[in-house]
């Protein structure tokens, strides 16, 4: 199930990190799947998974000037979601992963990702972040990305899953 | 008296104060107060146009409001920067 990058993992010492369980990345693939052809987004936080509502078809429907983009190419958090994420960081259950799919585009840290993760070079929110290929039939595989020397790099593969 | 909790990101730019109280009757006016202490503040608050920024989100007590909002004495007020991304 799971893929180590190894050089790079043991490198920036990763490998001992155990902070996305089985049963979470079921739940978060599970959450892409039914989402699809859109993107979701969510949380990982210490004892489980919160899955997000994705604003961005209310905010494109609000203002198509403004958001320019539907859900299917885009996520926002709602006011909601990021009042408890920011809150989180004050808590004993913290979110450590902010989640994301990417339907039929790859796994990967877009630059509208980059641009909307790092202020002034540093990340916004003291995350990881995942991305997910979510496909018509499947999931494609999962990217986890950390804030590691002034940007996101990839940390650990997933494997894909029939889902 | 009013307080502004400072994203942890923009501490760096208000001498790593979490918690900064200020006077202010609206929220515009609370964070101009705001960044006319911590100058740097307001290129990431604000347009050039004195708009607040749509990526910045505004909070009273727990809830969403705009920069027009009237502010009440000991009034909390959040600054919280959206999340977002997508394909490019």
């Amino acid at each position: 199930m799971l893929i180590i990058l190894d050089e790079f993992a043991l490198n920036m010492n990763f490998t001992n990190e155990n902070i996305l369980s089985d049963s979470a990345l079921e739940r978060v693939y599970l959450h892409s799947r039914h989402s699809y052809p859109e993107e979701c987004c969510g949380f990982i936080l210490n004892d489980g998974v919160k899955e997000c509502e994705n604003v961005q078809n209310k905010l494109h429907k609000l203002d198509p000037f403004k958001y320019p983009r539907t859900a299917r190419t885009a996520f926002t958090f709602s006011f909601e979601d990021l009042l408890f994420l920011d809150r989180s960081f004050n808590s004993n259950n913290p979110v450590r992963i902010i989640y994301h799919s990417h339907p039929d585009l790859g796994a990967y840290f877009s630059d509208e990702d980059r641009n909307h993760a790092i202020i002034d070079g540093e990340p916004i929110y003291p995350v990881k972040h995942l991305v997910i290929d979510v496909q018509s039939t499947r999931i494609g595989c999962a990217k986890l990305f950390k804030f590691v020397n002034g940007d996101y790099q990839l940390v650990k593969l997933f494997d894909g899953k029939e889902i | 008296m009013v307080t502004i909790n400072i994203p942890k990101v923009l501490q760096k730019l208000t001498n790593y104060q979490e918690i900064i109280e200020t006077k202010g009757s609206t929220i515009d006016e609370a964070l101009n107060n705001l960044c006319e202490s911590y100058e740097n503040l307001k290129a990431h608050i604000y347009y050039p146009n004195g708009i607040v920024k749509s990526h910045i989100l505004l909070a009273v007590n727990g809830n969403q409001v705009g920069s027009e909002t009237v502010l009440n004495e000991g009034d909390s007020i959040d600054i919280i920067i959206a999340a977002a991304g997508g394909y490019s």
